[in-house]
């Protein structure tokens, strides 16, 4: 039994190189830390609408699809959203259909359960833009400002959605209360093998609105995330 | 903007060790983080509020990491992907087969009960009394040695049916 039993610690020691390090969880924290004692409350809307406008802004760059900059769709509009399922890759809807954080559909085919996104490249994504203001009384129904399937670095854009913290019990979400431009986005990314997954999220003037594939402060990922510049 | 100094701490202080913890719990690099990432905030919570000294970090942060990983395997084991694929059994030579050895043992603790892994590991790679280890899990130390000695048994076979041996010793 003890030599079996060294042979376990052998086998327990010779895997530590494999485990993470901490300074990248300290470099990931830094980045995502919001101002001193509101870490817990609200930095999780604050990290999760960054990260896709970071891989919105990055990915975009230069197309002015941002803001009220936005330009024109590329290709005709459907004229309804059209759900992402297994086998059929989504394309924009033509108007963002409810009160932000919202997504044509729930995921197919692909684990939605425990990240923002899962771990794995999707094999294309489509960013859709609906710009207003967050001052508008009505909140739904903003028409398609513009669009833009993402042709490189998706691995990128994984490796930030789905580096997510996910939100934890008895957060609490604080407004600045600014008024100002809000566009809200689409992502509709598909994987090798047909799964589809829509994730949403607000470029808004105060933050107010979490990213989300569900609903409303359900941001089910588990990950820190790196913010910044994509790469 | 920097982040709480309380929370650098932690992290910075035990950090390193409780990744490698959580890593030998789940084998896998993500689930660690977020193993750790939820301890730590856990323990964050209760150091801002309870005024946790310095010292007692580490046993807390330890036992929120073995509470968050009996946890979420339990609630994850339905969407876990199984494989009947077994590595291939390497050539003759000493060092390879230690090596196979040692691949063998860490698939075969991978194969146990979040219990049973938490309890090997805790005695085996953090050198935990098996007293401590029952207060950490709640439980009887009579049910941490057979949990041991479960695991063990378990792992006996999987080890000898990977390496093709009828015993090991």
């Amino acid at each position: 039994v003890n030599a079996f039993e060294d042979e376990i610690r052998r086998a327990m020691a010779s895997h530590d190189d494999e485990a993470p390090r901490a300074e990248d969880l300290l470099r990931s924290l830094e980045r995502v830390a919001p101002p001193r004692r509101r870490l817990a409350d609200w930095y999780v809307p604050f990290a999760v609408a960054a990260a896709v406008v970071a891989v919105v802004a990055g990915s975009l760059w230069g197309v002015r699809l941002l803001g009220h900059q936005a330009v024109p769709a590329a290709s005709p509009q459907p004229a309804s959203p059209q759900p992402a399922g297994r086998g059929v890759a989504p394309s924009c809807p033509a108007r963002y259909a409810r009160q932000a954080p919202w997504v044509p559909a729930k995921p197919a085919g692909v684990d939605g359960r425990s990240r923002l996104v899962p771990a794995k490249t999707p094999s294309s994504a489509l960013i859709c833009g609906y710009a207003g203001s967050n001052l508008a009384k009505q909140q739904a129904g903003w028409a398609l400002s513009g669009r833009r399937a993402l042709t490189g670095n998706l691995a990128g854009l994984t490796a930030q959605l789905s580096w997510q913290a996910r939100r934890l019990p008895g957060q609490q979400f604080f407004c600045a209360g600014v008024g100002g431009p809000q566009t809200n986005y689409l992502i509709g990314l598909t994987y090798p093998g047909g799964g589809t997954m829509w994730v949403t999220a607000t470029d808004d003037s105060d933050e107010c609105v979490p990213a989300s594939r569900t609903s409303a402060g359900s941001v089910r990922t588990r990950r820190w995330f790196p913010r910044g510049r994509p790469p | 903007v920097h982040l709480d100094d309380v929370l650098t701490e932690l992290v910075a202080d035990s950090g390193d060790r409780l990744l490698r913890v959580a890593y030998q719990l789940t084998h896998d690099r993500g689930a660690a983080q977020d193993v750790v990432q939820d301890a730590l905030l856990r323990v964050y919570r209760s150091v801002r509020r309870r005024g946790l000294a310095p010292e007692d970090w580490y046993a807390y942060l330890r036992r929120a990491v073995i509470n968050e990983y009996v946890r979420t395997r339990r609630l994850r084991s339905s969407t876990e992907v199984v494989t009947d694929m077994v590595p291939e059994p390497p050539a003759a030579g000493s060092l390879e087969d230690r090596a196979a050895d040692q691949a063998q043992l860490w698939a075969a603790l991978g194969e146990l009960s979040e219990r049973q892994r938490a309890v090997l590991v805790l005695r085996y790679y953090e050198g935990v009394a098996d007293h401590e280890i029952a207060a950490l899990l709640g439980c009887r130390e009579s049910s941490v040695r057979s949990l041991a000695r479960r695991g063990l048994a378990a792992m006996r076979p999987l080890v000898a049916a990977a390496s093709g041996e009828e015993d090991l010793t």
